[in-house]
């Protein structure tokens, strides 16, 4: 079910009123249980059984884990992990390392006869299986309690607003919310159609009307001028942000609605003045469970420079496969691995020290960083390796060529949102200062918002790009 | 820059958005709802004070309703000679060229004007709200000449009669002319049709549930919003535009080999099409009571042996005094059986439209004389 669609709102037509209809957090669990089942299976209710599976091995290696400390324990969390991996591996990387060890078997000149696997990706399956990890994990260091109602840990693992897509959200953040009865507040209920409100503008209007001209460009960019490119890339610089954004916001909305609260997961990343900063504010749920699951375990910040960086790279080079497998992933994991060790470098620098807080210094630090961003993610985007040296190749032009597009760009609307929500809403200053305290106002502004993303939004299909991940 | 600077909007809202905060006082939920139905009431009221060709002019419903209208308005004495007007899926509008019908129907000594409410998608609100938007177009003097003329209303017999109201839902809604609106003209029709001609076979809450269906989902929610920039393609389509080619997956050889069998098909199928369209029909027959004289179905040649089956099924289930143009017969079929004739199992391409129109000219030449005798309503009065 797609946050933007009619089935969707059918659901949480009947999903909310339900839900609150119940006093007793007795009823509404399995309610929630049940909710999350119906959300994930309707895309493939063959889905559903896999996510079952997960909250199963979840359930059963907490418990396993919890028992009296000792190598049982250990190898429970290996286990529970391991079977969390084989499922994550077999569904998303089998058919990338099939066709991959074919293809070098026959450049090689021998022959490979089995054909390559045709597994149909189960939607969002990287962030359950990572969520489910981050909860053994929990467990093991002593940090949450194993859950004992299967029931709530469904709840948890599979809690639909955030289900497919993220946030990834700690136990520790999440669990405790489950044991304490969710109370109405029209304040939280408001709050989350405002988010949600904020999102469907991001993700309806932003992001899906950005998407048909930035996919023609990237169809087949040889095709295009330098400038049409300039434009598909600025566009897709926008529209994944507003895409990725729109849903997180429209998901923690909706858990608002359900009395839940879900962390923040993007904090206008498009102001980071260093590569440090834009992971700070981007995909932070994920970026947070990098840096607690695999950097720390691996050494952090502790350690002689190149063990940091062998750290860094390390970890974002895994942060671009968990994306896919892809080559193109891959590369551009390995580029933010990279620019985070040149970046740690610098701050290692005495001299950074000095410079900081230099508006000149700030202004070339935000232009060389969102300039690394803008350029990663054409490997991001781009279908294939040839088709992200093409594109490479022709904004290498841009200083020499005939200022002429090959097709129309709306460049205002690439423009205009991204920098009015990067500069003026990602302002924490000038939203104190603008801020209109008015009940009247808010309801009107969530009203008018609804609609306007109704009137503005794209006609036609545009998934969310964190879908497949 | 164009459509671009409406941007601005949606922006803006989007600062309001972020700059709100609740005041002191606690928020009222109560007052919250009413704001918000307050503020979708009185934009669709709004909206639905303006015509829908004013906003969308180069809209395909506009733009063949514009067509239609010269059409039939620079016909001299249309009202004298029958007008019928057809109501088809895809296979009638990309099949017959209802210029070239008009033209054999003269050759064939019973001329008449042709009006085709025929859309690709099989999509009865969409049909419907054509048709609707013609009449609602028309000068009140033509309106009345239309009342007085013979006109003969023929649909289009296929077998998806909306099988999967939410699935055609989704379709409207992502096709490119999701044009539709509910003004409260339209939705006092539709009410009006569905109270007075409801099947009394269909259970009540059915009913109900597809009246919900038809009238919210297909005709406000498909419909009532645009995309920031106009999406829609200007098609060749008047005055016809056949398809060229034939389709990749389509093999012409099997589709021939498959008329050989015969489906069966099922029971209630051949009685009751399904009741999403029973409901439409009546929808329809309400719309065109009072113009039309005679409310007849024809089927087109297909090359798809269930949906031949079907269209047997469902003539032979019609009473004997509705008036029914086709199937076409084995010699019939087999003058149409070249393979570049067709595009798909259901589309005639290029010159099989051609013959396709020929073969509807014919067949329409021996109804007609017998639904209108020589004398057209107007002569006699």
């Amino acid at each position: 079910m797609i946050f933007t669609t009619i089935p969707f709102l059918v659901f949480l037509a009947v999903a909310l009123p339900l839900y609150w209809a119940f006093r007793s957090d007795k009823w509404r669990h399995p309610m929630l249980f049940a909710a999350n089942f119906v959300f994930y299976g309707w895309w493939d209710w063959r889905f559903m059984g896999l996510l079952l599976l997960v909250v199963a091995v979840c359930y059963a290696g907490a418990l396993l884990i919890s028992r009296p400390a000792g190598k049982a324990s250990t190898n429970a969390l290996y286990a529970g992990c391991g079977v969390l991996l084989v499922l994550l591996g077999y569904f998303k990387y089998a058919g990338f390392f099939a066709s991959n060890v074919k293809a070098l078997i026959e450049g090689f000149g021998g022959t490979a006869t089995w054909t390559t696997l045709n597994i149909i990706l189960p939607v969002g399956i990287s962030f359950y299986v990572f969520q489910g990890i981050s909860y053994l994990v929990s467990v093991y260091r002593g940090t949450v309690q194993p859950e004992r109602s299967f029931i709530k840990l469904g709840v948890y693992l599979g809690f639909f607003p955030h289900l497919v897509a993220g946030p990834i959200i700690h136990a520790a953040t999440f669990l405790p919310q489950l044991q304490e009865k969710r109370r109405f507040d029209a304040g939280v209920f408001l709050e989350g159609w405002r988010k949600f409100a904020i999102g469907f503008l991001y993700k309806s209007v932003f992001a899906d009307n950005l998407a048909g001209p930035v996919d023609e460009i990237f169809k087949n960019p040889a095709a295009h001028a330098p400038l049409s490119i300039f434009g598909g890339t600025l566009g897709f610089y926008g529209q994944i942000y507003f895409d990725f954004a729109g849903y997180s916001l429209m998901a923690i909305g909706v858990a608002n609605m359900f009395g839940y609260f879900l962390p923040d997961n993007f904090n206008h990343p498009y102001r980071a003045a260093s590569v440090v900063d834009f992971w700070r504010r981007w995909h932070i749920s994920l970026s947070t469970w990098l840096r607690d699951y695999l950097y720390i375990p691996l050494g952090g910040s502790r350690g002689s420079a190149g063990m940091v960086c062998r750290n860094l790279f390390i970890t974002m080079f895994l942060g671009g496969l968990w994306h896919g497998a892809n080559w193109n992933f891959l590369l551009w994991g390995g580029i933010h691995g990279v620019a985070l060790c040149v970046n740690h470098a610098w701050n290692a620098n005495p001299k950074s020290k000095e410079l900081a807080g230099r508006p000149a210094i700030w202004i070339f630090g935000l232009l060389l960083t969102q300039a690394v961003v803008f350029l990663c993610w054409i490997p991001f985007r781009a279908q294939t390796f040839h088709d992200t040296g093409l594109i490479l190749g022709k904004l290498a032009e841009i200083p020499l060529m005939v200022w002429e597009t090959t097709q129309p760009f709306p460049w205002l609307l690439a423009l205009v949102p991204l920098f009015a929500d990067t500069w003026l809403v990602g302002s924490p200053g000038l939203t104190k200062k603008w801020a209109i305290p008015s009940n009247a106002l808010f309801y009107l502004a969530v009203a008018v918002g609804l609609l306007a993303g109704l009137l503005f939004m794209h006609i036609g299909y545009a998934p969310f790009i964190y879908f497949q991940f | 820059m164009g459509a671009d600077i409406l941007v601005l909007i949606p922006v803006a809202f989007l600062l309001l958005l972020s700059l709100v905060r609740f005041s002191q006082r606690g928020p009222s939920l109560v007052r919250a709802v009413a704001v918000c139905v307050a503020v979708f009431g009185g934009f669709l009221l709004l909206r639905s004070t303006v015509p829908d060709e004013r906003i969308w002019p180069n809209s395909e419903v506009a733009r063949r309703n514009r067509w239609l209208k010269n059409h039939l308005l620079k016909t001299q004495d249309w009202e004298l000679r029958p007008v019928i007007i057809l109501s088809g899926s895809s296979a009638t509008y990309y099949g017959i060229d209802t210029l070239q019908l008009e033209k054999d129907l003269d050759e064939l000594g019973t001329p008449a004007t042709v009006l085709s409410f025929s859309m690709p998608g099989n999509t009865h609100p969409e049909r419907q709200y054509m048709l609707e938007s013609f009449l609602d177009g028309l000068p009140s003097e033509e309106r009345r000449k239309l009342q007085q003329a013979d006109v003969l209303f023929l649909g289009e017999v296929f077998d998806e009669y909306d099988r999967h109201p939410l699935y055609r839902f989704s379709k409207e809604a992502f096709t490119e002319r999701a044009i539709l609106f509910l003004s409260p003209k339209i939705a006092v029709r539709a009410w009006e049709a569905y109270a007075k001609q409801l099947n009394p076979d269909l259970p009540r809450i059915e009913t109900m549930s597809l009246l919900f269906q038809h009238v919210l989902l297909n005709r406000f929610c498909a419909g009532a919003f645009a995309g920031m920039r106009p999406t829609i393609k200007v098609r060749k389509t008047p005055p016809f535009f056949p398809l060229e080619g034939s389709k990749e997956k389509f093999n012409y050889e099997k589709a021939l080999q498959s008329m050989k069998s015969t489906p069966e098909i099922q029971s209630p199928v051949s009685g009751i099409p399904f009741p999403q369209w029973i409901i439409s029909n009546s929808h329809l027959r309400h719309t065109m009571a009072p113009y039309m004289d005679h409310h007849g179905f024809y089927c087109l040649p297909v090359l798809e042996s269930h949906r031949a089956a079907y269209q047997t099924a469902f003539l032979a289930s019609q009473k004997p005094d509705v008036p029914l143009v086709g199937p076409a017969d084995a010699r019939e079929s087999e003058a149409l059986h070249r393979k570049d004739f067709w595009f798909d199992g259901v589309h005639p391409t290029g010159r099989g439209a051609g013959e396709v129109t020929r073969w509807f000219a014919s067949r329409l030449a021996q109804i007609l004389p017998e639904l209108f005798g020589g004398t057209t309503k107007t002569d006699s009065e």
